[in-house]
Formats: C-alpha cells, structure tokens, sequence
C-alpha cells in the first residue's frame, strides 16, 4: 500500500486532475442554466460530471489497492465479462443518437464500448507477454487479430463508426511491438495520395498556357520525388544494397500512380447529391453546406474562428455559449469549440499541450517498464488517448470528417469520463509495481 | 529465437504525435488568427441587425399648419413555420378580424411556412400595447412599424407629391435604399426627399441557434427628417381649390417681393393614397401637374412684353398711335388706341401686331427676310429676359420649361422659303407658335408688380433653422428699361378699372387691383381663359395667374377668381357674395359628349 501510492506518477495524475478540471468548467459554461446556477447541481451535466469524476477517483483508489498482479490474472475474465456486455448492449441495450450502445440508468448511461478498450488493451498486453510469443509469427497475429476484431465486429453492429476508428490504436502498438512498418508507411501514403488526388481533382493547372487536370500535375510530383529517392539511393548506398530499397520504390510508385485515378473514379461512382458523398465533400472542403449536411462544422469553425488569438473571456462566448447553442453538441464532442471561443488560441495551444503532455508521458512510461505486459498495455491508451485526442480536435477543426467520439476528460460524459480514469489509473497501479519486480 | 529490441520505433511513434500536435496548432492558428473568414462567418451567424427607420419630416405651409404628417401604424408578419401552438381567437381579435376569416387567410400564408408574409397591414392603434404583451409567447409572429404618410388637409397634392416603395431601379442607383423603403415620388416629398427622410439608424443583436434575439451588442440611432417650412398658404391654397372645382386649369399665386409660392393648384387635383381623383377629373389626367406641365399660348396676357420690349427697341414710343386695323387680324369694338398703354387697356390685336412689323424696319439689312430675322432674335432674347420659355428653377421636380419661337424654328418651318414677320406675327399677341407655363405667367405678373425683376419662384421658406438656396435670393432683372414699368403697372390698373377695361370683373373694393386679360385661341375647341394680376399696385402682396382650360373670354371666368383669391390673401373677406357664388357654382368643364 505505501509502496503503491510513493510510487505513483503523479505527473500523469495532476494533467488528468487539470484537463478534467477544465473541463468541467467548460460544460458549466457551454451549458449553464439560470434555474441551476451551482456548479455542483445534479439536475446539470455539469454536476453530474462533478459527480462521475468523484466516482472515477474512488473506483481509481481501488484499483491502486488491488493486489499486485490482480489485473493481470484477472484480464481474461474482464475481456470476456466485456464481451458480453457488448453482446447485451445489442439485445437490451437503448438507442441514443442511432446507435444501440447503452445501458440506460435513469439519466445515468453506461456505454460497454467505452470498457472494450480497455479490456482489448489488457488483453493485447496480456498476448503479447507470454513467453514464445512472435508478432512476426503467423500464429501469434492471428489471436492478435481475434482479440482486436471480436469487439470491432460487435461495436459494429451497434453501429458505432467512432469508437470503431480509435481501435485503429492498436496498429502503433503492434509497430512498436515488432509489426513490419511498411504497413503503416504504405497505409499512411495510401490515404494520403488518394485524399490529395480527391481534393485537386476538380481544379486544374494552368502552365504556359495549357490548362489540363491537377491530377496530372500530382502524379508528375509523385514521380518526381521517386527520381529524387532513386538518385539518392544510387548515390549514397553500397551497390549490393540498391537492390531491394528500388524495387520496394517501384512499387510505391506503380501503385500512387494507379491509386490517383482509381479513387477518383471509385468517387465519382457515388451519385452527386448522395449523403455520404456531401461528407466526404464538406471534411475535403470541396464544398459548404452550412444550413444543410454542413451546418455542425459550419457553426463550430465560426465559434472556432470568433475566438481569435485571447478569446472572449469565460462564459463570455456568443455561439458555443449555453445562451446561444450555436454549435450543436457543444458540452460534448464539440466542447473544444467553447474553449477555443472562450480562450482563443492561447487557450487552444494550451489544451494541446496538455493532451500531447499526457500523451506522451504515458509512451515515456511505457518505455520504462520492464514487463511486457504493461509496456503493451500503457501503450496501448496512450495511443487510444491520441487517436481520441486527433479524431475528435481533427473534426471540430474541420480536418477530420465529423465523426462523434469524445474528448478525453473533458467532453461531458460519465462513462466516458469512467473509463478514462479506470485507464490511466490501471497504468498508474502497473506503472507503480514495476520495481516491485525486483524484490 | 533471439528477441529483437524495437526500442528505436518509439521515436517514430513519437514524431508521428508531434507532427499531428504540430498541425492542430496551425490549423487553430489559421483558424483564430491568420484567416478572417471564421470570424466574418461568426458575425454572420451569431449577430443580426434590426434598421431603426428614422421619421421622416413634418411638412407645414408658411404659417405653421400642418400639410404632411406620420401616423403611427403597426402591421403584423407572420412566419407560419416557426410558430407554435397559439390561440387563433385571441390573435384574430387583437388585430380586429373575425375568427373565421382570420383562420381562412393564415391557411393561405401556410402554403409558403418558411417565408415571412403579412397577416395584419393594420393593427388598430389600441390594441398595440396588449399584442406587443403576448407576443413574446407567440413566435413567428413580429409586429412591424408602417408609419403612414398623412396630408390632413388633402390640398395641393401636387406640389407636395406622395411617397411610396422604392422600386427596383431606384435601389441600383441610390445604395441608400432597401426594399421596403419609403421614397418621395413626386412634389416636394421628391425634390427634398434627402432633408425629408433622415437618417436610418440600426440594432445589432446576438441571436441564438433558433434566431432569437438575446442581447443588443450595439445601438446605431437614426437621425430624424428635418421638418420643412413651405412658402404656401394653406387657407389660400384650400380657398383656391375650391374656387377650380368643376374646372380644368391652374392657379398660380406668388410673393412678389420674394418669389414664394403661396398657391398652385392644378385642378383637377387628386388623391395621394390612389393618385385617383373624383369621377369627373379623372377624365382630364388629374396627377398631370398643370402649372408646370401645362404648356400653353399665353394669349393678350403677353402683350405688356411685345409693348415693352418694341418700346425698348424705339419701334414704338408711349404716344405711338396705331389704327385697329381689323383686316390683319381680328379684334372687338373698341376706341382707337392712342399710346401703349390705351392698347393695353382695350387689347388691341393690331396695335401689337403692326409693333411687330415696326421691330423688324428698324432694323438694318437687306431683305425684309433679314430684318425679320434680326428682330426676331433680338425679340426671344428679350421674351426669354421675362423668364418667359426659361427654366425658372422651382424647387419641385418634373417642369417643363415652355418655348419661345427663334429664326432657326421658321427656317425648319418654312423649309428654307424667306419667311418674315407677316408670317409669325401671332407671336405678338401670345399666339402661335409660343407655349409657356403658368408658373411663367405668374412669375411675369411678379415681374410687373416689382416694375421690373423678379426672384425665382420656390416652395421653402427661410425660418430661423431652414436656409434657402442662394439661387432663389438672387434678384433678376429683364433686359427692358426698368423706367418703362410704372406706365405699363397704370395700364393694367386701367383693364381693371378703366371705362372699356377687359377686366372689370377683377376689381376689388378697396384694394387696387393691377391685371391684364388673356383668351387663347384653342383649334381644339373653346379658347382658355386667361388672367394675370397683382395687388395691391403699390408694394403688392401678391402677383397672380389664372389659366381656366376652355373657359373663352379671359375677363370673364380667369379675372373674378383672380380678384376672389387676391381678396382673400389682401383682406381674409370676400365682400361680394355674388362674384363668389358665381364662381363656386359655375361648371366649365368641357361636355365631351355634347361635342360629338
């Protein structure tokens, strides 16, 4: 017990204390109601946030006085114990916002996907850490790939697109934990050369007088920077090691350059005026929809943008304000809009900060365990912290297309908020025990 | 199997969260800070701004009655989509509808639910503070401020004009205006509309997501129209109007020592809220503005001009005598005039045509084509010196400016052929082809009771808040010896006064009326009846034209309603009840029918 609680990281316990402090203070003043003036009113989600998180502590305090040890003999129950959740939720579960994943307590929701994660991280880290374990070995990623897809599978049917992307976490962890990396270079290059092929698509590029489709002038840079990759391998690797880095080259090329007209093709299939095709339009910015499919990211970059370099003072916001309700959803996935209106860029930079901060504390601290099992798993929500961080700040940014998952600590949200904690406290207790190892 | 360390991929993993840390603040640097655009659409979206309409100026005649006002009035507007639930009976009784037919109309505005549409253009006055106490229960509904345009005394609809909706075109070329907006169209209300309409001022709300308004951010108020002090006589003009019903014709009556308007009636006269006018005026274009639009052969009423302007050139002395030469044109019984100012008082046709002759000996050529000429320009730029066939300036838009005959209309005329003054010499007697104006008229009677000048006639009075243009302050003098005047000022005492005057009908006990008759030859049908005047002789008050469409003899219709008018302004009684009834009952319109 005194061994548990010297040995905390307290660093990654005040950055989450201070993100879920603002935000707090966020919801009370994206949502502030004159009939429930305190702070602490449980008719308000800003009480009932107050709330959960004395909740989280209390369940974080148990969870650091478990045995050493209880957590990770216990993973493969709280996975299956999950699992069946998720199952339930199908079943029995009540449908919010179109997706059937909760478990309606009065005005209290639980939401079972919000646990999977950590459940899937527990059990990846437990995976990973038996003995004659090989990412690179056919077996071992094939139960890797079980683990990650069950509930992928299940959240789903719900459906639940968000919850969905942020498993894409564990794709950092298997790299870090030996999986190829061209996995993730050709992934990346891939979206990246389809997206960009999207976007200049419908522009064209005037030189010497010839106008013809900026495709081409994409494909022509892409080739370019091939030649370039090319003269540098020939000039600065030994002739017996040219041989491979070209032909992965080759590759990369053939496949941009069939990828540029393929994607616009495979879009142009999907008739004009579609639904999905107007999203995909209105995250690329080929076009503004701001009474329509694009009013959300319409009135979030204006509260956005009104905020300027200090914002307008607490509680003194003018669309994502609870006088206003300019932005929709503005005390939950778009409670960033309220901080940057409020507190400008400075406000926004700092928030960044802080999540980068705690980001990469946690990678920092994974780093320096000596079993495997907890480097896997603080790895693991690092990288679901990141990818909930990107998705969600990406979106009300306008980058990202809209995709409804919250910000960590701060949106409002009990379960969210919960499952958060239960996270970082489960890396505190592990982090915690790591020199228990060598007594 | 040996294990392999991955150690260094903590560092890609680490420059992959950097980079997109890196992004984000960018991005929320462009967002915030580098682009406006954000910003601009924040205001869009968050603020919205209400126009505060300023009032628009008080008209009022030279002695301080009112002529134009604005009464308040509300009209109710209705959004059908954005209203909730709402108590039909209640609403249809406070804007004074039965229940029925109110349900009956918003059934109709629900066919378009999105767009804001009228339900009540007239809310009674005393059910606007109860509808304003339920309205903010009642959403979708607004209740708008239509302030009317009033003219309580419905006189002179001519000269102070009516106002409506910009239309279209206006809103393209004056940036001021906005749909919906209230312009001057004619009249004073146009040719003072910048003084008149103020200044808008405008609200600037926060609205929330549902287009409720929240809290004012900024309050720009508007600067109401000034008030306009007019130069008319408000009981003059009404006695005038009066005087011109069940006749076609204008009145014209100004200031002479000042050049202000104190009466114009055009008659018929009209309705500024239908621009209609009774059954029987409607026949004769009742809007179309007669003393400054009308354009008619002035008649004998131009003969102290040919008289001055001959006696100026030394055609003519005051003691020439003329024989009424019956076969250059015709003329009535009256004793041979012996001076100009005996042709005056008996008008005598040959007397001025026979000047007209004398005018072109005088002068020096070769032909008697020359000498026409050479007089006939000295003539127009003489005529034109009486602001005859000039632009008199008047602060009321649309006047037209009438013509006065030059060689180069003869020379079209005649095609070249060597016309001279036998074959124009109607225009001596104000016949032919001169049009003038009867604001010319009058200004010409201002001109001989000044014996000699005259001010521009205008509409704005000098007070101690309203300044007047220069223009009209500045004096104008005719190209005729100012010493000629007083003979032709006892020449028309005599027309009025003297054994044989035309204008007997015209004199006033008391009072020294000065006036000259005119009868315009009409080819359409009965000849105009024509009078000019001023009173009294010495230092008038008043100068005066009366123009009574096919009304024949100019002493018998247009010189009585002269005097009566100038009775009126000189002593606010008429003693001779007769000469009044005579007038109020006579019917000179012209009988269509009976014609055909």
């Amino acid at each position: 017990m005194k061994t548990a609680l010297n040995n905390i990281d307290y660093i990654t316990l005040l950055l989450c204390v201070v993100l879920a402090t603002m935000g707090v203070f966020a919801i009370y003043s994206s949502s502030y109601n004159e009939e429930f003036p305190s702070i602490f009113s449980l008719n308000m989600s800003y009480g009932k946030q107050i709330l959960w998180g004395g909740i989280s502590i209390v369940i974080g305090a148990i969870i650091l006085l478990l045995e050493p040890d209880f957590i990770r003999k216990n993973t493969i129950y709280f996975y299956g114990f999950t699992i069946f959740l998720l199952l339930l939720v199908l079943i029995v579960g009540e449908e919010r916002n179109g997706a059937k994943a909760w478990f309606g307590v009065g005005s209290f929701g639980i939401q079972p996907a919000e646990f999977m994660k950590i459940a899937v991280s527990l059990m990846l880290a437990k995976k990973l850490s038996e003995s004659n374990v090989s990412i690179r070995k056919n077996d071992t990623q094939i139960q890797i790939a079980g683990i990650i897809f069950l509930p992928i599978m299940l959240i789903l049917l719900q459906p639940d697109l968000g919850t969905v992307l942020v498993f894409m976490a564990f794709i950092l962890v298997l790299y870090r934990e030996g999986l190829s990396g061209n996995i993730l270079l050709y992934g990346i290059l891939l979206v990246v050369v389809a997206i960009s092929s999207l976007i200049l698509n419908p522009s064209k590029t005037s030189l010497f007088g010839f106008e013809f489709s900026s495709l081409y002038t994409l494909g022509f840079v892409i080739t370019l920077i091939a030649i370039a990759i090319f003269a540098y391998i020939n000039v600065f690797f030994y002739k017996r090691y040219r041989r491979k880095p070209l032909i992965k080259l080759l590759f990369v090329l053939i496949i941009s350059l069939i990828v540029i007209p393929t994607s616009v093709y495979f879009f142009n299939k999907i008739p004009e005026g579609n639904y999905q095709r107007k999203r995909i339009e209105i995250t690329l910015g080929l076009r503004e929809d701001p009474k329509g499919i694009g009013y959300n990211i319409h009135q979030a970059l204006s509260a956005i943008g009104s905020g300027e370099g200090a914002g307008k003072g607490y509680m003194q916001a003018t669309l994502a304000n609870s006088k206003f309700k300019q932005v929709p959803e503005q005390s939950t996935d778009f409670i960033f809009c309220t901080i940057a209106e409020e507190w400008g860029f400075i406000g926004g930079f700092i928030l960044f900060s802080l999540f980068l901060t705690l980001i990469i504390r946690l990678i920092l601290i994974a780093e320096r365990q000596r079993a495997t099992f907890a480097r896997v798993y603080i790895y693991s929500i690092a990288c679901i912290l990141f990818l909930h961080f990107a998705i969600n700040i990406g979106m009300v940014m306008g980058i990202a297309p809209i995709i409804g998952i919250p910000l960590p600590f701060f949106s409002y949200g009990g379960s969210s908020l919960l499952a958060f904690s239960i996270m970082i406290f489960i890396a505190l207790k592990l982090d915690a025990e790591r020199l228990d190892a060598f007594r | 199997m040996k294990p392999v360390s991955y150690d260094d991929r903590r560092n890609t993993i680490l420059v992959i969260i950097l980079a997109i840390g890196i992004i984000f603040v960018f991005r929320l640097l462009f967002i915030q800070v580098i682009s406006p655009k954000w910003k601009n659409e924040a205001l869009k979206v968050s603020e919205t701004k209400r126009t505060i309409q300023p009032s628009r100026g008080l008209i009022f005649d030279r002695n301080g009655t009112l002529l134009a006002l604005n009464t308040p009035g509300y009209e109710l507007w209705v959004t059908p989509r954005k209203t909730n639930h709402f108590d039909t009976t209640e609403l249809a009784n406070l804007i004074g509808v039965s229940d029925s037919l109110f349900k009956a109309n918003y059934q109709k505005l629900t066919k378009n639910p999105k767009t804001k549409q009228l339900i009540s253009k007239k809310v009674p006055k005393e059910n606007v503070h109860r509808l304003n106490a339920v309205l903010y229960r009642l959403k979708g509904f607004e209740l708008q401020d239509n302030s009317r345009r009033d003219y309580p005394l419905g006189i002179a609809p001519h000269v102070l004009g009516y106002i409506r909706e910009v239309d279209k075109k206006t809103i393209e070329k004056k940036p001021y205006y906005r749909p919906r907006d209230l312009i001057g169209k004619s009249g004073i209300e146009k040719y003072y509309e910048k003084i008149l309409r103020g200044d808008r001022g405008k609200n600037q709300f926060l609205k929330d997501a549902y287009g409720n308004l929240k809290e004012v951010v900024s309050t720009d108020s508007a600067k109401a129209g000034s008030n306009l002090t007019t130069t008319l006589d408000a009981d003059l003009q009404a006695y005038s109007e009066l005087l011109m019903k069940n006749k076609i014709g204008s009145i014209v009556a100004i200031e002479p020592s000042t050049g202000e308007i104190l009466t114009m009636v055009s008659s018929p006269t009209f309705n500024q809220d239908n621009l209609r006018s009774d059954s029987i005026g409607e026949l004769f274009q009742p809007t179309f503005n007669r003393p400054l639009q009308s354009q008619y052969p002035p008649g004998s009423i131009f003969k102290m001009v040919q008289g001055l302007i001959a006696l100026e050139m030394g055609a003519i002395n005051v003691n020439t005598t003329i024989a009424c030469k019956k076969d250059l044109v015709g003329c009535h019984n009256h004793p041979t005039a012996r001076s100009l100012p005996e042709a005056i008082k008996y008008s005598c046709n040959p007397y001025f045509f026979q000047s007209l002759g004398f005018m072109a000996h005088k002068m020096e050529g070769n032909s008697i084509h020359e000498k026409s000429e050479k007089a006939l320009t000295y003539w127009n730029k003489q005529v034109k010196s009486f602001g005859l066939g000039t632009d008199l300036k008047v602060d009321v838009p649309n006047y037209k400016k009438g013509s006065i005959p030059n060689c180069a209309l003869y020379d079209k005329m005649y095609k070249g052929m060597n016309w001279n003054y036998r074959t124009c010499n109607s225009i001596s007697i104000g016949q032919g082809e001169m049009l003038i104006t009867p604001l010319q008229m009058a200004n010409l009677a201002c001109i001989f009771g000044n014996r000699g000048h005259y001010y521009y006639p205008h509409f704005l009075k000098p007070t101690k808040n309203q300044q007047i243009d220069s223009i009209f302050t500045q004096i104008n003098y005719t190209g005729v010896n100012k010493d000629n005047f007083p003979l032709i000022a006892d020449a028309m005492q005599q027309v009025v006064e003297g054994v044989g005057g035309t204008a007997r009908l015209a004199k006033i006990e008391g009072v020294i009326v000065c006036g000259k008759t005119g009868t315009a030859q009409n080819p359409q049908g009965e000849d105009h009846s024509v009078f000019i005047a001023f009173a009294p002789k010495e230092n008038p008050k008043i100068a005066i034209s009366v123009y009574i469409e096919n009304a024949g003899f100019g002493g018998t219709w247009a010189a009585p309603t002269a005097s009566l008018i100038i009775e009126k302004y000189l002593t606010d009684t008429i003693k001779d009840k007769w000469k009044e009834k005579r007038i109020l009952e006579a019917d000179l319109i012209p009988k269509k029918e009976e014609n055909n």
